[in-house]
């Protein structure tokens, strides 16, 4: 403690010049006191004791200006000497400089490059006034296994009316347009919006104006707000574009205003909503109707009124929820769920990124473990120079802060170059597309980061500059300066340190190897699940019909059946087929109410829930689903003019007919048309929205029964996908005009998106634990290596006494071994306490996977065994005359 | 009091012990050093006494093993581990703190080494900087003094070379000025001139003559007898027993 408090008051001193005198004046005091006390306790008179103590202590002016003076000079000048001294020592040892900054900059770079990405994600605010206050409102209903779901317009509306929590509470729904009316039609993503959204996240436009009461219909004029990067896009960032007109699917719109590149609203994962990255380009008020109580689309969003708290926000709206489903008589357990919005959009990143942070922690602490490494045989070598400082007055103190200030020169130097490499590799990290991982866009190495880095590298600098600093602050007085050389005798101690952090080093990257294949062995069954459907060379188009045109229903089965039919006659496809809501796609995951016929009554507390579809005759064969009982549709069967059919998928049948035949059965689906419908067919499940994701009860309705207004084409060809591409657009393009073809992607595309963030860990991981692996490998080399050297003279007088090359090389792989084992042990205690906070982020293996452990067991003592070789094999080369004439 | 020895000043040292103490610089009682090994004790030094006054020049001579750099390291405070009584101008080392005999060591002590054991990556002066930098002397006076001394020694020339760029003669010449540099009442020469030539030699022993005349107290350890000459008596020692007094 006097230790700490001492450096305190020093790096104190070199600021508080002021605070300084005092504490000297009263040092001096104390010390004039105690003399004074020690000669009254000798027998003195007070006076006569206080006069000798001021004759022994000498004039006390003086002494005080000296301390003074002495004091504020010294402790930063001497830093700097060392500093500078430091520099030069590093300049003489070119070799180990560049090692020990190479090894830091990997360590140090790697959390720079993780941090930046960790600070963009989880620590910045998001770009919204007070953005703490906002929140995402959703409904939920655990009995149904919604922990969020959409809202129906007719609650958001209620609980914009009841509640006294919020200031502002609203919604958006996500909506396709078509921007026709140019040359180029294009696709656009857009939101419909209350019109109060934006006054929710207090962001004011760039220019015009947003949404007011007035432009919500009906009477009030169609109005739209662009997103930045659209207004840029398509209307070249005139400022003139206020008041235009645009075209989205066949209507008029007057642009009102033009939000900040800043402004984004970030995906939340609520049930209901897109599956895929959706960006909204545009805004439009909601145009529907507010009564609607059946079907769930608002994603709710609210501001909390200054000093309410989320709980109180819950407990009202939770009660609101509670009444209004009760007053509608349904009564099946609806209730609301209030999130902090920065928690929805974060939520899911941040296990994985802290995991990640965790894995380059682990790394860093290698790279100072061989940097430490590398300093303690340093010491050893400059065990004379700091015999002669001790010798020349040095204290303890002085010759640890020497050493530190130079391992601490070397963590900056390191850092420095750390931070050139992290920008470097973050523009590769980001390639790896870890779409889930949301304001990526925003990820740069700012001051913050910056600063960061300078605080890890000068705590990589003092942690790894401990140990060799302790090692040179007990020289070895008499040792040292009695030998000629540079070199001294080096004792048990150093290398005994040394082996302890090799120790650690493989017990570290044991945890983190372990970790890694945890990862790979949990991505590789990932990639392994059958997702019910064959991907190969299956090319996705979406599509979404122009409003006034199609509002007809059989105009709209036509364009879709006409669009079908062209493409399949295209040479080189195989077959085509359309679809709402393609396994993995960006559309809305429709769900729907069921009831069964003969089972329940016609309240709607008894419908069912399940995912729906609507599906072309030929689709199940086009994505190669196995049929299971009956048939799928047919064009010719399933008509408008035919009575209504489904086909379920086996899961709903084990679930809802188990040990019976669900073939003939009638359902009655609540979507557009809510007929009964007869069951024909039972097709093998499908994975909808994620390989990872259990599978759903499911119905598929035919399109041609019901058309759709958005739409997906799945084509399977054997022609390269760019080539189907251009002659599909062509096809689409030749029978509407304003029917732009956007999310173009293969099914194996897709799919591999929607792995992306496991993906992005496994990498990620898998990189640190080789790293890691290589540093502990370069550990064991030097340790092993250092040792040979120190025991030539041994290993020769051996070899003189007859014994084999072998039985040497064993010696010293005996020696790396004993290091690796005593690392595996401690290493496979570590993960097994630290594996199960990854437990999250695993498929299909457990966090204690005994075939992952014993690979990873079998790898490190490999790589044990190969970086103690090269020294062994040099040892046994050791010609055992030469060495003894030598000593 | 050194002028200059703020740490001194900053935690007073026990006072001499006597009037007594005054006229000598060092005094040993029964000074005993052993190694304990497993084959039992192995003693260096053997019930030394010893008297040393202010400004004596006196020469330790002996066989290999005879103790007499161990008695420098203990003479030089940089050996800690003994028996007996060792005072130091009045003040009793062996009652003392290892942080205390660093403080006195500092105030009193300097010592040049048979292989001069200049700082190979510090300029000429650089090494004479490095003692008063540890004693917390302002650079600005620390400056002057280092100038002071290179112009003394007429080693002006050589103060931004390394060690590696002089001779022998000089290194050692570099290595005194530094012992020296911080103005201490004791210098310790352990076999100072056993890696020079004769020459060099005899340079360097005119420069401690030269010292003890100023007033330093010089301790020396040689196996020459003409440079032993240069001691106003020799104390030979024997497997860690003092044989006689010259």
């Amino acid at each position: 403690m006097k230790t700490l408090r001492t450096v305190w008051l020093k790096f104190g001193s070199l600021w508080r010049r002021s605070g300084l005198r005092g504490e000297i004046d009263e040092e001096l005091r104390f010390h004039l006191e105690q003399r004074t006390a020690e000669n009254v306790a000798a027998g003195m008179s007070p006076e006569n004791a206080a006069r000798l103590a001021r004759k022994c202590f000498g004039n006390f002016q003086t002494v005080r200006e000296q301390c003074r003076e002495a004091s504020r000079a010294s402790f930063g000048e001497a830093c700097w000497q060392d500093a500078r001294f430091g520099a030069r020592m590093l300049r003489k040892s070119p070799g180990f400089a560049v090692a020990a900054v190479l090894t830091l900059a990997l360590g140090i770079g790697a959390n720079t490059a993780i941090f930046s990405i960790m600070k963009a994600v989880l620590l910045r605010s998001l770009p919204y006034r007070d953005p703490e206050r906002l929140v995402t409102v959703c409904e939920s209903n655990l009995k149904r296994g919604y922990a969020q779901i959409l809202v129906t317009p007719a609650n958001l509306r209620q609980w914009q009316k009841q509640n006294s929590v919020f200031e502002q509470l609203g919604g958006e729904i996500y909506e396709s347009y078509n921007l026709t009316g140019t040359e180029q039609p294009e696709h656009l993503h857009a939101a419909c919006t209350t019109p109060n959204f934006f006054s929710i996240f207090g962001v004011p436009p760039l220019l015009g104006r947003t949404f007011v009461a007035a432009d919500q219909p009906p009477g009030g004029e169609r109005v739209a707000v662009l997103s930045y990067g659209l207004w840029k896009r398509r209307f070249a960032g005139d400022r003139d574009v206020i008041g235009k007109i645009i075209t989205l699917s066949g209507e008029n719109f007057t642009i009102v205003g033009i939000m900040p590149a800043s402004f984004k609203i970030f995906p939340t994962p609520v049930f209901g909503l897109p599956t895929g990255r959706v960006d909204p380009e545009l805004w439009v008020p909601y145009s529907g109707s507010m009564d609607e109580r059946d079907a769930h689309f608002f994603v709710g969003f609210g501001r909390l009124k200054p000093g309410v708290q989320l709980s109180a926000a819950q407990s009202e709206m939770s009660a609101i929820a509670a009444r209004l489903d009760q007053e509608s008589g349904i009564g099946h357990g609806w209730d609301a769920s209030v999130q902090p919005l920065h928690e929805q959009v974060v939520g899911n990143s941040r296990s994985a990124l802290r995991l990640l942070l965790g894995a380059v922690g682990f790394v860093l602490l290698i790279a100072c473990a061989n940097v430490a490494n590398l300093s303690l045989a340093r010491s050893i070598a400059r065990g004379r120079e700091f015999a002669i400082r001790s010798a020349l007055g040095a204290g303890r103190g002085r010759l640890i802060r020497q050493r530190l200030v130079e391992s601490t020169l070397l963590g900056i130097l390191g850092g420095s170059l750390g931070v050139m490499l992290a920008r470097a590799s973050l523009a590769g990290l980001l390639a790896l597309q870890p779409a889930n991982l949301p304001r990526l866009d925003e990820v740069q190495l700012d001051g913050s980061v910056l600063g960061f880095t300078l605080v890890v590298s000068v705590l990589a600098g003092l942690l790894f500059g401990l140990a060799p600093a302790l090692h040179s602050s007990t020289p070895d007085f008499h040792g040292a300066l009695k030998e000629t050389g540079a070199g001294a005798s080096t004792g048990h101690r150093p290398q005994r340190a040394r082996s302890f952090l090799v120790v650690a080093e493989v017990a570290l990257a044991m945890v983190l190897l372990v970790g890694a294949g945890l990862m790979i062995n949990s991505f590789a069954r990932l990639a392994r699940v059958n997702p019910g459907f064959e991907p190969e060379r299956l090319i996705t188009f979406d599509a979404s019909l122009p409003w006034p045109g199609y509002v007809d229903d059989a105009k709209r089965m036509r364009l879709i059946a006409q669009l079908r039919a062209r493409v399949q006659a295209l040479p080189g496809v195989t077959s085509a087929a359309t679809a709402y809501g393609l396994p993995f796609g960006t559309m809305l995951n429709a769900t729907c109410g069921v009831l069964i016929e003969g089972r329940s009554t016609s309240e709607p507390r008894e419908r069912i829930s399940s995912a729906w579809r609507t599906v072309s005759p030929g689709y199940f064969k086009t994505m190669g689903v196995p049929v299971r009982a009956g048939r799928a549709f047919s064009e010719r069967l399933d008509t408008q003019n035919s009575g209504p059919t489904v086909v379920i998928n086996e899961t709903f049948a084990r679930k809802f007919f188990p040990g019976d035949n669900p073939l003939g059965k009638r359902i009655q689906v609540f979507t557009v048309s809510t007929n009964w419908s007869e069951i024909i067919g039972v097709i093998q499940d499908v994975k909808l929205t994620g390989l990872d994701a259990p599978t759903a009860p499911e119905i598929y309705q035919p399109d041609t029964q019901q058309g759709p207004w958005m739409f997906s084409l799945v084509v399977r060809s054997r022609l390269p996908s760019r080539q189907i591409e251009s002659e599909v657009r062509t096809e689409a393009a030749a029978i509407e005009k304003d029917l732009p073809l956007f999310n173009v992607r293969t099914m194996g595309e897709a799919i591999s998106a929607s792995v992306a963030s496991q993906r992005f860990t496994m990498t990620l991981i898998s990189l640190f634990a080789t790293l890691a692996l290589i540093l502990s490998a370069v550990g064991i080399y030097g340790v092993v290596s250092y040792s040979v050297s120190q025991r030539t003279r041994e290993i020769g007088i051996r070899m003189a006494l007859g014994a084999p090359r072998r039985s040497v090389l064993g010696l010293v792989l005996q020696e790396g071994l004993l290091l690796a084992t005593l690392g595996v042990g401690i290493g496979l205690a570590g993960s097994l306490a630290l594996t199960r906070f990854m437990a999250s982020q695993l498929f299909g293996v457990s966090a204690t996977d005994p075939a992952t452990f014993l690979v990873v067991t079998a790898l490190v003592v490999s790589m044990t065994i190969v970086s103690s070789y090269l020294p062994a094999r040099r040892a046994a080369k050791v010609d055992p005359l030469l060495t003894l004439r030598y000593e | 009091m050194s002028t200059y020895n703020v740490q001194t000043a900053m935690n007073p040292l026990p006072q001499p012990a006597g009037a007594a103490a005054d006229s000598l610089l060092i005094q040993l009682r029964n000074l005993e050093k052993c190694y304990q090994s497993k084959a039992g004790f192995t003693y260096v030094l053997r019930q030394i006494t010893l008297d040393i006054a202010e400004g004596e020049f006196v020469t330790v001579m002996g066989p290999s093993g005879a103790g007499k750099s161990t008695l420098l390291g203990i003479l030089g405070l940089y050996d800690h581990k003994w028996d007996g009584e060792f005072f130091l101008r009045g003040h009793p080392v062996h009652g003392l703190k290892p942080k205390d005999r660093s403080a006195l060591n500092k105030q009193f002590v300097g010592f040049v080494f048979q292989q001069f054991h200049l700082l190979d990556d510090l300029t000429v002066a650089e090494n004479l900087d490095i003692p008063l930098s540890y004693r917390n002397i302002p650079k600005p006076e620390r400056q002057g003094m280092v100038a002071d001394l290179l112009d003394r020694f007429g080693i002006v020339a050589k103060k931004d070379l390394y060690p590696a760029q002089l001779s022998g003669g000089q290194q050692q010449l570099v290595a005194v000025a530094r012992a020296i540099i911080a103005k201490p009442v004791l210098l310790l020469a352990d076999e100072p001139t056993g890696n020079l030539h004769t020459d060099q030699g005899w340079e360097i022993m005119e420069l401690f003559k030269k010292l003890n005349q100023a007033g330093t107290a010089v301790v020396q350890v040689t196996h020459n007898e003409a440079w032993a000459a240069y001691g106003r008596r020799v104390i030979r020692l024997k497997d860690g027993w003092m044989e006689n007094r010259a």
